[in-house]
């Protein structure tokens, strides 16, 4: 989410710490990990909406990327998808990662960020659309 | 769904590859266990707070209640009290920081001369008037009285006076001493006289105007010192002095 180790290690910190200040507040143990999951979460979108400043993305654009060729990424090493996400300029990241991996809708996403629905849509195409770019240029020079 | 979301998804514990650095959780550790005793001193300074609230909310109403009773005994035209007049003494100990004033020898002999002087004023030298039913009633009238009169003589004693000197307050004595030789001139005509309505009233009418003084001096004893502590701000304890009326 955040692109770098230093503020992803600071929000880490945070998150526990609010976590153990807040513990009677959970109310099972079991839940504690997705618990802490949404503290962590939510201190990242804290964070991006403290940092980033979003531009409107052009929503003729939108149209351009629906419908996907080929499953490109089924070839791709972990690795190198998780590098190239981490690589992703601010803004597009976040929305990738909340989309993707924490499986928010684009309205939550808005919502949460302080942007639009379509904006947040268009960052998410941007994003798929650079990681394919990325990844498609390094295969082809490293095999 | 998106195939590509669908797929990372699949395959979200592969892309979990990054650690944080052992620094992280000592930073983390530290900061977590150096709470609570964070939390301990706020715990502690919480109840101290209210605690503190509590002792001084309790002196207020301690002190409120104790200036009640007074106001409210000197309201009361009729006596009711009926204990002994040894109360005020029992509150002699707490004058100690009196500057100017012997105070306890001097109560003493105030709250117990009515006591002695009642026997002799009432006693049979009225032989011609045997009015026994009348004597007792008297006397009973004249215990509680004097016990009233006691009380509240002991609570204006026992303010202690920032501002003005005894003398400020001399008119008040003067009053009092007027009426404590009426009180006996009218003991003296009840003992050779007998005990009639009239003489009856002027003695009622007589404590009334005595407890009447008494809360009038009280009253301006508020205002002085109220006065004093507006005007002028910290009180000198070394200038405190009581008032022996």
């Amino acid at each position: 989410m955040t692109g770098n180790r230093a503020d992803a290690e600071d929000i880490l910190q945070e998150s526990f710490i609010i976590a153990f200040r807040n513990l009677h507040q959970l109310k099972e143990a079991v839940q504690f990990g997705g618990w802490l999951k949404r503290i962590v979460v939510n201190e990242c979108i804290r964070h991006s909406k403290k940092n980033q400043y979003w531009n409107e993305w052009d929503d003729d654009r939108n149209d351009q990327m629906v419908s996907e060729e080929t499953e490109w990424w089924k070839t791709v090493d972990f690795t190198i998808i998780h590098r190239e996400i981490k690589g992703l300029p601010d803004g597009c990241r976040q929305v990738f990662n909340l989309f993707v991996i924490e499986d928010y809708s684009h309205k939550d996403i808005a919502g949460q960020l302080g942007i639009s629905e379509s904006t947040s849509k268009s960052q998410y195409h941007r994003a798929r659309q650079l990681l394919k770019e990325r990844i498609t240029k390094q295969l082809q020079i490293h095999g | 769904m998106d195939e590509l979301k669908k797929y990372l998804q699949q395959h979200a514990p592969e892309l979990d590859l990054d650690e944080p650095r052992s620094e992280v959780w000592e930073q983390i550790r530290s900061e977590v266990q150096g709470k609570p005793k964070a939390k301990l001193v706020m715990l502690v300074t919480r109840w101290a707070v209210a605690a503190c609230v509590l002792a001084l909310a309790g002196i207020g109403g301690w002190y409120l209640l104790r200036q009640e009773p007074a106001r409210e005994i000197a309201k009361v035209p009729t006596p009711i009290v009926k204990q002994p007049a040894t109360v005020p003494v029992q509150e002699q100990p707490e004058r100690k920081e009196t500057v100017q004033q012997p105070s306890e020898d001097r109560l003493t002999a105030r709250v117990e001369t009515p006591h002695r002087q009642h026997p002799q004023a009432v006693k049979p030298r009225a032989a011609g008037e045997p009015n026994s039913n009348g004597m007792a009633a008297l006397n009973e009238l004249e215990n509680s009285f004097t016990q009233v009169i006691n009380l509240q003589r002991a609570r204006v004693s026992n303010i202690p006076m920032y501002a003005e000197t005894p003398e400020y307050f001399a008119d008040f004595k003067t009053q009092m001493r007027q009426m404590e030789k009426d009180e006996k001139t009218i003991k003296t005509d009840i003992a050779k006289r007998g005990l009639s309505g009239e003489l009856l009233d002027q003695l009622i009418n007589l404590y009334q105007q005595k407890l009447n003084i008494l809360k009038q001096l009280q009253i301006e004893m508020n205002k002085t010192n109220n006065r004093f502590k507006q005007n002028r701000g910290p009180v000198d304890s070394t200038r405190t002095y009581f008032l022996n009326i």
